[in-house]
């Protein structure tokens, strides 16, 4: 691959945290707030599913 | 939830609308932040998915108990983009189950003749060689053919097919600018008119020196025929063009799915969740459009703040 295929996550997340917002609420400014929230979660989730990973793999 | 702020008009056809195409139905209620949302996010996270697997991650096959495309139900809730597919799917003649020999058709893109199109009109790109002129070889050479040269050629092909018989011209010139005028003898052989992914190795006209690199395509068809110019009879091996709409969204052959995997790797798995993912999401957009927003409009906190401060 071209690049580390992690960085796919980052237009993935962005993108699902829009959509998935926009279908919750109706008013823009109510719907980026909460996408900004949901994609700072779902980074803050697998940033610690990475480090995790990536320590148990350490000793591999 | 349906909230009495949202004017969802007609939903089901706005949910029908943004099945087609994601942002359509909202469009049609005009909620035009939505719709941009929904028709960037959604389409832009489909195409990026198909670019990224070369255009041939979409496709339908579902051959019972052999190779099924569970992903494509996911792909095709994106409507329109992915629909085209299933029109593919009746148009691809799938390979003959009996006397048949796979390697043999990706590496010649050939079915015994019966693909070959009857009627074809094309520019030809490839090579060209007389075959061995038997009167002149000499009794004392042994029985030995000379070797006669490879040469490129282009030009345009023709061809139509009356009662069997194939009666067809080619018309081009040489590397070298010689013009050349040929008319074709017995039947040609050419890769599928709807195909994806076909290889278009030369396999016949192979210089001495020459180790063939596998090269496979879309948009190009694979052609080999044998020509005469009234005095000596030679043989052209080629590619002529594909059109897009005869490539795009066909179904993809075990062998064809081998070498892309083998070239592409992860990114073609990567590329084929991208796309399943850009379908799911638009479920969330036909939702949004038949019911309005799951949570509400949005602005029910400040509402009940205020009120609470009253």
């Amino acid at each position: 691959m071209d690049a580390h295929s992690t960085w796919y996550l980052l237009p993935l997340a962005i993108v699902i945290s829009l959509v998935y917002s926009t279908s919750r609420y109706e008013l823009p400014s109510k719907i980026l707030t909460r996408a900004g929230r949901m994609f700072l979660t779902i980074m803050i989730f697998m940033g610690i599913v990475f480090v995790v990973l990536d320590t148990l793999s350490f000793w591999l | 939830m349906t909230s009495p702020k949202v004017d969802l008009k007609n939903r089901w056809l706005a949910a029908v609308l943004a099945f087609l195409l994601p942002g359509a139905g909202h469009l049609y209620q005009r909620r035009h932040f939505k719709a941009a949302v929904y028709s960037v996010c959604i389409l832009g996270l489909f195409i990026s998915g198909m670019a990224m697997g070369e255009w041939k991650v979409v496709y339908w096959r579902w051959e019972p108990g052999g190779h099924r495309t569970f992903g494509y139900l996911a792909q095709v809730l994106v409507g329109l983009p992915a629909l085209s597919a299933r029109c593919q799917a009746t148009r691809y003649t799938p390979p003959p189950s009996d006397n048949f020999e796979p390697d043999r058709r990706l590496r010649l893109d050939w079915i015994m003749g019966s693909d070959v199109d009857s009627e074809l009109d094309e520019s030809f790109t490839g090579r060209f060689r007389y075959r061995p002129d038997i009167d002149s070889i000499a009794p004392e050479a042994g029985g030995e053919f000379p070797v006669e040269p490879i040469v490129n050629v282009t030009g345009r092909i023709h061809w139509q097919r009356v009662d069997g018989e194939y009666t067809g011209t080619f018309e081009g010139s040489f590397a070298d600018g010689k013009p050349v005028s040929m008319t074709l003898v017995g039947e040609p052989a050419i890769g599928p008119r709807v195909f994806a992914h076909g290889e278009i190795t030369p396999t016949v006209l192979l210089r001495d020196d020459e180790k063939p690199v596998r090269e496979f395509s879309n948009s190009l068809r694979y052609l080999r025929c044998d020509v005469t110019d009234g005095k000596r009879r030679g043989e052209i091996e080629g590619t002529v063009a594909r059109s897009f709409w005869d490539s795009y969204q066909v179904p993809l052959e075990d062998k064809a799915l081998e070498e892309i995997h083998g070239r592409l790797g992860r990114r073609y798995a990567l590329a084929e969740v991208i796309t399943w993912i850009a379908g799911l999401l638009n479920l969330l957009a036909i939702w949004d459009a038949l019911e309005g927003p799951a949570y509400g409009y949005g602005d029910e906190e400040e509402a009940a703040e205020g009120e609470a401060a009253e």
